[in-house]
């Protein structure tokens, strides 16, 4: 009865409309009328290719290989054990020696799709793209939030809330507002990057030409968010006892020993919380790269933008609803798919202390 | 449990009122009135312009309320006394300077400011140099129509919205029909997306609704818009003369009792303001007009069309005489080689926007729109292969040399829009190729110092041996749509003929729009292309090309070649290239898609 409203809310605000969408995905649709226009598996054909229907069974089969596979090592070999193998080689299996099998078939499975679909060449693109963005601005925002946090999380610095601050306030700024702060300072002709350049007889870069745009875009979103991934981090790391330092630092362990076999270990929840939360975030990136250009070609697009491109867009006047709905199922499997997988590699144990 | 239930009874209580409300706000905001939703859109570029591009570099502007115009500042200040510490203190926070001492001002200046009425004068002193939305709509709003004599100068000076004529247009019309109340709705650049739900639900339809022939052809499409020039089938809202005559026939012009509402119009404006039904849209929409029948839905507020602007300057710079506009691309090419050797640019561009538009000119002046309409609906001739027209090779290939010639300025790929218009008109480059709206949208960034630049326009000069269209004009024209689901139609109708007359007039005079409304002149800037415009056919226009015959063609196929392949944005392939890419990709969509889509 308590969770009567709240269920409500999220069956009316977010269950109906994601069931809805799929309906959508199989009809061609203006978005203007209520008429639309059934088109069954059209959309996924066209963004896809007729090839990978044609391959439909192949794929299916390493689908269900891979079910197989994780629904034997989760239930099948822990309740029936016909191998007999110990309890302790059955939690390993049950908790993480499939993965790697699995992680395999979903690289193949990948694989397979990227290169046999001949359909959507852009919107290839795109998926290629968002996960450009996710790795590549991945790494680079792990990489500072690691080290701004691990310094924070040094006892001889001072000034920490300062730094703390500043390295968190362009979290704060809005996209579009990051987007318009970087085009200023990447234009190519009054823009303080090759203002500087200038001042250093180098060359000036056009920044926003469209071999360098996706990884300007890349640069400024990890300055406006990697103070996010920071706090968690330091939030993180100030709950482990201090006791533990202490005893390692007695023991001799550099700093670095007490990072990597201390610290890491002990926020690994944190670690991959964060992780999930970008991996989602980077794949439904809209915002920045929308507001950097007004149009965007192959070379700097992402899923969401085209699907907003598509649907949305008065300048192109095309209005495809129903095919940009598609893109939006197939984006949703894309993160179910991953979250899924950063779940279980997360394991089931849990570290108290 | 007791505590649950008052939580409960509580949300409801809030939500039924906020819906409440929704349903009767027009009620109460405007009672016993008949009220017009008007879904509007801002002018383009409007402050995008500053937002994007910058503080303007090299701009002197002359106008009266700048830093520099002292004698302005103390004439309205000798006038309105009561209003000196408003202006003392704006000038300080705007400019960062005490305002200069100025002794005796210009008698006559201070008279004209002694005309201002109390409450105008307030509002000025409260607005003048301060570039907040709110400040200059206030100031426009009270300048609107009470004094011409400074509405040039304001526009320029704060970078007008058009929203500030159409807001006095507003109420000088609920004035003079005090039983209709107009409820505003600015929605944006992109009017008809802000709108989608209202036309998905049937809900909320405003009444009157802005954008382009091409953004507003859904409603058509879609049967959501009342047609103009056709007999209306009976129905709520519908006048027995439209029902005769349709409404472009059957109202009266505003002003002049004895001609029609069409009379107000250039006929070839009403033409391309049609729309025809397709056997889709008759069975899948229930478009009720007959199929291939053009039918107008769009009441022309502005015209547009593409021309190559240019600096009149460079041209003095060059040693040419300003008025001598390039009549060939052969001309063209020399005077871009001329102004390369005097350390200027020749063209200029933003790499993702317009940069197509070369190519379109070309394809019109050597093959012709009606062979390129051919080829892009998947007949013949083709781009590439055995059944290619071997000028598309040669425009790419034209294009290319033009690239290597370093005709387009440099770095234009990494421009972001409105870069090549700013740098166009602090006097960078010579050319520049959009439509006419640009004038409008330079105001604010601009160099005003006339050996800087001087503005000028010409249509794309033919080519020499070309065989297509050598003289024929583009033209797109934007104003306003009756959606069918609106409550008010025969108010809209009346404001419609309202803004026709009193409004359209003097706001696309003042704002350098060219009109679609006879009797309004030609704005400066493009006055050398008037003649040609007032006295145009149908025949003298080309097709809206792909974007309105082969939409899906124009942006799964042409735009997304063209962004990879482009020979102007790229060195990454050749000519050949390009237009093989165009047809494999061409073949491709007929083939999943459709031709002629």
């Amino acid at each position: 009865m308590l969770l009567a409203p709240a269920v409500v809310l999220f069956v009316t605000f977010v269950g109906w409309p994601a069931l809805r969408a799929f309906w959508i995905a199989l009809h061609t649709w203006t978005g203007f009328a209520p008429r639309a226009e059934w088109v069954g598996l059209q959309n996924f054909r066209l963004l896809f290719g007729d090839t990978v229907f044609e391959q439909a069974w192949g794929i299916a089969g390493v689908i269900a290989l891979g079910a197989a596979v994780g629904l034997i090592c989760q239930f099948f070999l822990p309740r029936f054990n016909p191998l007999g193998l110990s309890r302790r080689w059955l939690g390993r299996i049950r908790s993480w020696a499939w993965m790697p099998l699995l992680v395999v078939l979903a690289g193949v499975l990948f694989w397979w799709l990227y290169a046999v679909t001949d359909g959507d060449s852009f919107f290839r693109a795109c998926v290629k793209n968002n996960f450009m963005y996710m790795v590549v601005g991945g790494v680079f925002h792990f990489l500072y939030a690691f080290l701004f946090a691990g310094a924070l999380n040094l006892p001889s610095l001072r000034g920490k809330k300062f730094y703390r601050t500043m390295i968190f306030f362009p979290s704060f700024i809005s996209v579009v507002g990051v987007a318009v702060l970087w085009q200023r300072m990447y234009d190519v002709r009054n823009g303080l990057l090759n203002s500087l350049l200038q001042a250093l007889s180098i060359e000036p870069i056009e920044w926003l030409s469209a071999d360098h745009m996706f990884y300007a875009i890349i640069s400024a979103g990890v300055w406006a968010g990697v103070g996010s991934q920071m706090i968690l981090l330091v939030a993180g790391m100030q709950r482990i006892p201090p006791t533990y330092f202490e005893a390692a630092r007695v023991d001799g362990a550099t700093e670095r020993h007490v990072f990597l076999h201390i610290t890491l270990p002990m926020i690994k929840e944190v670690i991959m919380i964060t992780l999930t939360l970008w991996v989602i975030g980077s794949l439904k990136v809209f915002g920045l790269v929308q507001a950097f250009a007004i149009t965007h070609d192959e070379k700097s697009s992402v899923i969401s933008v085209r699907q907003y491109e598509l649907a949305f867009s008065n300048r192109d006047n095309i209005y495809q609803m129903g095919f940009a709905t598609a893109m939006a199922v197939v984006l949703l499997l894309l993160i179910v798919i991953l979250a899924m997988a950063l779940r279980n590699l997360r394991g089931r144990d849990e570290l108290e202390f | 449990m007791r505590l649950f239930n008052g939580l409960i009874a509580v949300v409801v209580v809030i939500l039924s009122g906020i819906l409440l409300w929704d349903l009767v706000q027009e009620k109460l905001t405007y009672p016993g009135k008949k009220v017009i939703i008007y879904a509007g859109m801002f002018g383009p570029g409007e402050p995008m312009q500053l937002f994007y591009a910058g503080p303007p570099a090299n701009v002197a502007p002359e106008h009266p309320f700048g830093p520099d115009a002292v004698e302005h500042w103390h004439a309205l200040r000798t006038a309105w006394p009561e209003v000196e510490a408003a202006l003392v203190t704006g000038y300080r926070e705007c400019f960062g300077r005490p305002l200069p001492p100025l002794d005796d001002p210009d008698p006559q200046l201070v008279e004209q400011y002694r005309g201002l009425k109390p409450d105008y004068a307030r509002r000025l002193a409260s607005a003048l140099g301060r570039l907040d939305r709110s400040s200059r709509l206030s100031l426009y709003h009270a300048f609107a129509r009470a004094h011409p004599q400074f509405e040039t100068e304001m526009i320029l000076t704060f970078e007008r919205l058009h929203p500030a004529y159409t807001i006095g247009a507003f109420e000088d019309f609920e004035r003079l029909h005090p039983d209709y109340a107009v409820a505003q709705r600015w929605d944006g650049r992109w009017v008809l997306s802000a709108n989608r739900g209202r036309f998905l639900t049937g809900s909320d339809v405003p009444d009157l609704i802005t954008g382009s022939q091409a953004e507003l052809r859904i409603l058509m499409r879609e049967n959501l818009a009342l047609a103009l020039d056709r007999a209306l089938p009976p129905g709520r809202g519908i006048k027995p003369e439209w029902v005769q005559k349709g409404i472009l026939d059957g109202e009266k012009a505003y002003d002049d009792p004895d001609r029609t509402f069409r009379s107000e119009f250039y006929d070839w404006v009403i033409d391309r303001a049609r729309y025809e039904i397709t056997p889709e849209d008759r069975d899948v929409s229930g478009n009720p007009y007959p199929v291939g029948q053009p039918v107008l839905y769009l009441m022309p507020r502005m015209a547009q069309t593409a021309v190559v602007y240019y600096n009149r300057a460079h041209f003095k710079m060059i040693g040419r005489d300003p008025d001598d506009i390039p009549e060939t691309n052969g001309e063209f090419e020399q005077i871009c080689r001329q102004v390369l050797a005097a350390g200027k640019e020749p063209i200029a561009q933003d790499g993702m926007t317009y940069v197509t538009d070369w190519w379109g000119e070309l394809v019109t002046r050597i093959i012709g729109d009606d062979v390129y309409r051919q080829s892009v609906i998947g007949g013949l001739p083709r781009f590439a292969g055995a059944d290619a027209d071997p000028r598309y090779l040669e425009i790419a290939q034209r294009l290319r040399r033009w690239r290597g010639e370093n005709f387009w300025m440099k770095g234009f790929s990494a421009s972001k829009w409105p870069g090549a218009q700013r740098d166009f008109g602090t006097g960078r480059c010579t050319f520049l190729h959009t439509g006419t709206w640009l004038p409008t949208e330079i105001a604010g960034t601009r160099s005003w110092d006339p050996e800087v630049f001087d503005l000028g326009c010409f249509f794309f000069p033919t080519v020499e041996g070309g065989t297509g269209d050598p003289y024929k004009m583009s033209c797109h024209v934007q104003g306003y749509a009756v959606p069918r689901d609106g409550d008010e139609h025969e108010g809209a109708v009346l404001l419609l003929r309202y803004l026709t007359a009193r409004s359209q007039k003097p706001m696309v005079e003042k704002l350098n729009y060219m009109p679609a409304v006879k009797g309004v002149a030609f704005p400066a800037a493009l006055r050398d292309i008037e003649s040609r415009m007032v006295n145009a056919s149908a025949d003298d226009f080309v097709s809206e090309g792909p974007p309105w015959y082969s939409p899906k063609w124009s942006k799964f196929v042409f735009t997304e070649t063209a962004n990879r392949f482009f020979v102007i944005r790229s060195d990454n392939s050749s000519p050949e290239e390009f237009v093989e890419e165009l047809e494999r990709r061409s073949q491709e969509h007929y083939r999943k898609i459709g031709r002629g889509t």
